[in-house]
Formats: structure tokens, sequence, C-alpha cells
């Protein structure tokens, strides 16, 4: 008889212990919920001011405007310039690259055009921001596209388009090289990258003209490769 | 409570325990680390909405705080990709604008510092971050809100998850547990059924359990202290069955010479008999009286000697045989090797007395006695042979038994009672030697001592 209570007892106390261990945990979770919340903490805050005095690099600019984990706000105008004062910049920076040899020395006209500006915050490290603005020029001649960014007012990128029959004598070997002196940086090396639809470019363009080339570029620690590509009716340098 | 039981109870209980307690940890942990990483996204969600809510306010002419609304467009923009809640306030925290309905607890409105943010997490798991911001003088508060109820959700379907699999492995286990408790158990009950019916008295059960494991060593020393067991027993048995015998042998000797004194006692008392009768029936009450004495020391001896301390000293074999020969008995040839060997006088003379009294009874009708001593490779060899009527051999192994007599009436007759032998062999015990014995009927009687100490010189050259 007490052997039998021994055993329904035991029985008893394992199955309260499976219930207690199978249900305990969910609650103890919920109660250390108290520690949560409804706690306040306080942080101190930084101002958006200092993000755009954040002394970065060209490279590592042009490395947060590469990178697709920011956000980016439209903006009626800069923190410096606004649409009319940042005109002035863009000539001045295109009348630098003509000066140098890595854009045709035509006259580009701002008879027609786009004007916008951004300002780009990265989501990992919100104290790098930056603001751009980009151009769009059209002219019955030639379309052009710069980005420039505002604390630098250096051009980051650009991009010409000229009607087929049009060509204009630059080298890519020449212009990265120049691209490297106007941006303040060092070339490292170079790569030629061929594809399909280079190659087909190829076929139809006269070969002076045809390349698409990779080059690196060092400021520091960072190195970011930009693309030459040239043709008969194109010339872009671009971060890639 | 069955061993079995014991084992089941206590890996279920250690199974449920360690679930639990690394169910909760692992849950625990892995929902801290959600809920930090959810914290951190909302701080820079957060931060990101001020710098840009900053930026946008100082590039565009429109934003202000009496129009936020015309810009409420750009601010959406900042918050799209983030789902985002916000709501301002003016200096009096009356709202200016609000894209949700989510209400923030006053008391992170009061606790607003200037220069630093707020942060509360809400009932309804929501994080409501807050802070003032100063826009041409003007101090606005800003309040962010990000759900992170998902994080909450995810526990406890985490730990639903972890309880229907607790249930399921506690189910599947206990079956499997409880089975290999009755395996593991089993050769154990199987030695205890044995040891029971070991304790009952079944002397020849043993373990049949082989396993190379400790039940199977245990199973092993079992068997062996089984085997100890019954020869113990077996011995005791055969000590008690000796004991039994020993004392019907006394009763019976007590018994026969008493009758006899009784008997011719009540002659003596009862009729007056010639003189001739009488000096025969107290003759033979006289001589049985000396029997019954000489039995009881005899027995004395027995007693003492179980009890006695030797006194044992270095003595020359062939001095404690000449001594020993001095009584009136026949001996045809003595031939002793010098040697000394390490006995008490007393009672090494009563042994060889003894000796040579069984000799002389066994040459009553024609026959020799010789004395021997010669060292052997085993020890030295004292051997008092005679060429009497000798004995069977199955009688050799019986003749030291207390009581034990071949021929009762023949031994009776020459006043023994069949303790001589049974002496001899405790004495020579006592001195650590052997005393052993070779008979042949009609062909004579050896008694060998064999001593395995022993001194080669004589005690002349001592």
């Amino acid at each position: 008889m007490k052997r039998s209570f021994t055993y329904v007892w035991l029985s008893i106390l394992v199955f309260a212990v499976c219930i207690a261990c199978i249900f305990a945990p969910s609650y103890l979770l919920k109660s250390k919920d108290s520690a949560i919340v409804g706690q306040i903490s306080r942080k101190e805050m930084a101002s958006a001011g200092n993000t755009l005095d954040n002394k970065l690099t060209i490279l590592e600019k042009i490395d947060l405007l590469l990178n697709r984990d920011t956000n980016l706000m439209d903006l009626t105008q800069g923190k410096l310039y606004n649409k009319e004062t940042v005109l002035e910049v863009f000539h001045q920076q295109i009348e630098r690259l003509k000066e140098l040899g890595i854009i045709p020395g035509q006259e580009y006209a701002f008879t027609s055009y786009d004007l916008s500006a951004y300002y780009l915050i990265s989501m990992d490290n919100p104290t790098e921001s930056l603001i751009i603005w980009e151009l769009f020029l059209n002219t019955d001649d030639y379309s052009a596209y710069f980005t420039l960014e505002e604390e630098s007012g250096l051009i980051m990128m650009f991009n010409l388009s000229f009607p087929y029959n049009n060509p204009f004598a630059v080298s890519s070997s020449a212009g990265s090289s120049m691209w490297a002196e106007y941006l303040g940086v060092a070339l490292r090396q170079r790569e030629m990258v061929e594809d399909g639809a280079s190659k087909a470019l190829e076929e139809s363009l006269d070969e002076q003209f045809n390349s698409r080339e990779i080059f690196y570029y060092t400021q520091g620690d960072k190195t970011i490769p930009f693309y030459i590509f040239l043709s008969r009716g194109q010339y872009t340098i671009s971060p890639s | 409570m069955k061993f079995s039981f014991k084992i089941f109870v206590s890996v279920i209980l250690a199974l449920v325990i360690t679930l639990s307690v690394g169910s909760y940890l692992l849950v625990s942990s892995f929902f801290h680390s959600s809920l930090e990483k959810e914290i951190a996204s909302a701080e820079k969600e957060n931060t990101l909405f001020q710098y840009s809510l900053e930026i946008a306010y100082s590039t565009n002419e429109d934003f202000n705080l009496s129009n936020l609304s015309a810009v409420t467009e750009t601010i959406e923009s900042i918050t799209s990709n983030h789902d985002m809640g916000f709501r301002f306030r003016g200096e009096t925290f009356a709202q200016i604008y609000s894209n949700t309905d989510i209400t923030t607890p006053p008391e992170l409105l009061e606790s607003i510092v200037p220069g630093q943010t707020s942060l509360v997490i809400t009932p309804a798991h929501i994080i409501v971050q807050a802070y003032a911001l100063d826009m041409d003088g003007e101090m606005i508060y800003v309040e962010t809100y990000k759900n992170i109820n998902d994080v909450f959700v995810q526990r406890q379907e985490f730990y639903d998850l972890f309880q229907t699999l607790m249930i399921f492995l506690i189910l599947i286990n206990s079956i499997i547990f409880y089975i290999v408790a009755l395996l593991v158990s089993r050769p154990i009950n199987k030695l205890a059924k044995t040891a029971r019916q070991l304790a009952s008295g079944n002397l020849e059960q043993r373990a049949d359990y082989t396993g190379n494991d400790e039940i199977g060593m245990l199973a092993v020393d079992f068997n062996a202290m089984a085997d100890k067991l019954e020869t113990k027993i077996e011995d005791l048995e055969d000590a008690r069955r000796r004991q039994d015998d020993f004392i019907a042998s006394f009763a019976h000797e007590l018994k026969t010479p008493l009758t006899s004194v009784i008997g011719y006692a009540d002659l003596l008392r009862s009729r007056e008999l010639p003189r001739e009768q009488v000096f025969d029936a107290a003759s033979y009450i006289f001589k049985e009286g000396k029997r019954l004495e000489s039995l009881s020391f005899k027995l004395l001896d027995l007693i003492i000697l179980k009890k006695q301390e030797l006194d044992a000293r270095w003595l020359d074999i062939a001095t404690l045989v000449n001594e020993s020969c001095g009584y009136a008995i026949p001996i045809e040839s003595v031939e002793i090797q010098p040697a000394r060997v390490l006995v008490d006088v007393d009672l090494f003379k009563t042994l060889l007395v003894n000796l040579l009294d069984n000799a002389n009874k066994a040459i009553a009708e024609g026959g020799t006695i010789s004395i021997a001593g010669k060292i052997e490779k085993d020890g030295y060899h004292l051997t008092i042979a005679d060429t009497g009527i000798g004995m069977p051999k199955e009688e050799l192994s019986k003749i030291t038994d207390a009581f034990y007599m071949i021929d009762k009436s023949r031994t009776r007759k020459s006043g023994g009672a069949g303790l001589g032998l049974s002496l001899s062999q405790q004495i020579a015990s006592l001195h650590g030697a052997q005393l052993l014995f070779a008979s042949a009927p009609g062909a004579g009687t050896s008694a060998t001592i064999i001593f395995k100490e022993f001194r080669e010189e004589s005690e002349d050259e001592a």
C-alpha cells in the first residue's frame, strides 16, 4: 500500500515538474518583459550639420554614392549652394576637365539644362552623408550629364553623348590618368574588360575610339574602380 | 521502489529540466539579440529621420513650422523605406503633424531633455523615440515610432514550437527511457532473484548473467561469494555434525562405564556377596572409574589446547624421543638423524606418548615398534611405525576425530576413549607440524610428524 502510494506520489511529482518545465519559461519570459517595456532610456543626439562636415575623402564619398544601403532625399537646394549658384561651380569644374583634356574642349552651353539636388545618408552609419547635384545638358549637338559633390565641389562622374559623326580625340588611358589628377587620387592599375556588348559595339565603330576599361583609383585605404567607356558617340567616366 | 523506476524518473527529470532551461536560454538569448538589433535599427532610423528633417528644413524654404503639411511629401519620402511613424508637436506639446495614430506615453514627453533622445518600448511593443529640435529659435518635439511587435510574436512562436517539441520529446523519450530502464535493470533483477534464492537456502543457485559490463563483473563476484558461502556453510554443517557426534560419543562413553559402575555398586549395597565377588565388583568399579578419570583428563587437555599458548624452545629430537620412550614400551629400533625442533616439551612428549601408546596397543598380539628421524626435502620427518594389526585405508581420515574408535570393544578394553589421536593432531597443529598416517590391515601403521622448521645441528654442538 505504502509502496503504491510512493509510486503514485512520485508520478504526480514528475508530471508536475514536466508541466512546470514546459510552461514556466514562457511565463518567465513574459514576466521579464516588465524590465524592457515602459523603461525610458536617454541617448545623446548629434546634429545633421555635423554629418556634412564628416571629413570623408572624395573616394569615400563616391563609395557612399555607390552604396545601396543609403537613403536619398530630394532637396530644393543644397546647404552651400542654391540652383543659381551651383551652376557657376559646374561651369568651373567643366572648364577644369577641359583643361586637363578629360573632356573635349568645346563650349558647353547652359541654355537647356535640368538641375537636381539630393541628400544622401548612409543607413548603416548615419554620420556619413553628402549632398550631390546632378546636371543634365541637352542641345542639338550633344547631351551631357554631370554629378557634383557639394562640399568638395568636384564632379564625381559624367556622361557625354555626341552624334555618331562627331568624333573627339580622347584616349581612355590619357583620360584615366587625368581623371586621377582631377580627383586628387592615385591611379593604381588598369584592367581591360571585354564583354559581348562592347565587342558588338567595337565591330560597328572605329577601333581607335572603342574601348571599355576599368581603372582603380586609390586614396588612403579606399580603392574605387571606375570604368571609362569610350566610343565614337559616347564617353563616360563612372564608378562601378 | 524499483531500480528501473528510479532510472526512468531520473532521466525524464534530467531531460525535462535540461530542455526547459535550454529552450529558455535559447529563446531568451535569441529574443534579446533580436530586440537589441531592432532597437539599434530604430535608433538609426530615428537618426536618419532627424538628419533628413534637419537638412530638409535647412534647404527647403517652404518647410516651416506653420506649414509642415506643405512638405509632407518630403517627410514621407524620408520614412517611406522604413515604415516609420512620426509626429511633430509644438512647444506646448500640441500636435502639429502626424502620420500615425499611435499615442506616445506622457512620461516619455515629460522626460525629453534638449540634446538627448528619449526611448521607450510601449506595452503594444512599439519603440517610441522623442527629442526636441530647435528650428530657428522655435522648439518642436519630434516623436518617431517603430513597431517591433514581430520580435515578441516571433519569440512566442519560437516558444510555442519549443513547447510542442518538448511535449513530443518527453512522450517519445518516456517510452524509450522506460524500455531502456527495464533492459538495464533486468540483469540486476535477475541477480537480486538469485540472491533471494540463495538466502532462502538454495545454495546451488548462481547468477547466469555473462556481460562484460559492471553488472557482469558483479555477477562473477556474486557467484564467487556464493561458492565461498556454500563451502563455508558446508564446513559449518560438518562442524555441527562433528559436534553432535562428539556429544553423542561422549554421552555414550560416559553411559557405558557408568551403567556397569551403577550395576556393580547396586549389587554391593543390596546383597551380601562372597569376598571374591566383592573384590571383582570393586575392581571393576575402580577400573571404570580410572577410565572415566582418564577420559575427563583428555577432554580437559583438548579444551585447554585450544586456548593454550606454546612455551616453545629449540630441543634435540633424539633427547625428546629417548625421554618419551622411558615408559615400558618395547622399541625395536631408534634411528634419529640429529636435529633440533621448536617445541613445547610437555605437549610434544604427550604427542609422542600417545603415538607410542597406540603403536603398543596395535602390537598387543605380536609385532615391533621402530622410531626413525630423517631430514627430507619438505622438512624433518619423525616416524613411529609398528608392525601390528594395521587398519583399512578408508579409516585413516577418521582416526583423528574425537571418540572415533575402529574396534570399540578392544579400545575400551585397553582403557581408551578414542581421544588420543585427536589430541595428537591438535598438538602437531599447534607446533605448525603435520601429522600423517599410513596403514594397511595386517601390515602395521606408521605415524609421521613433519616439522617444516628445524635446525640440523644437535644440541651438544650448539
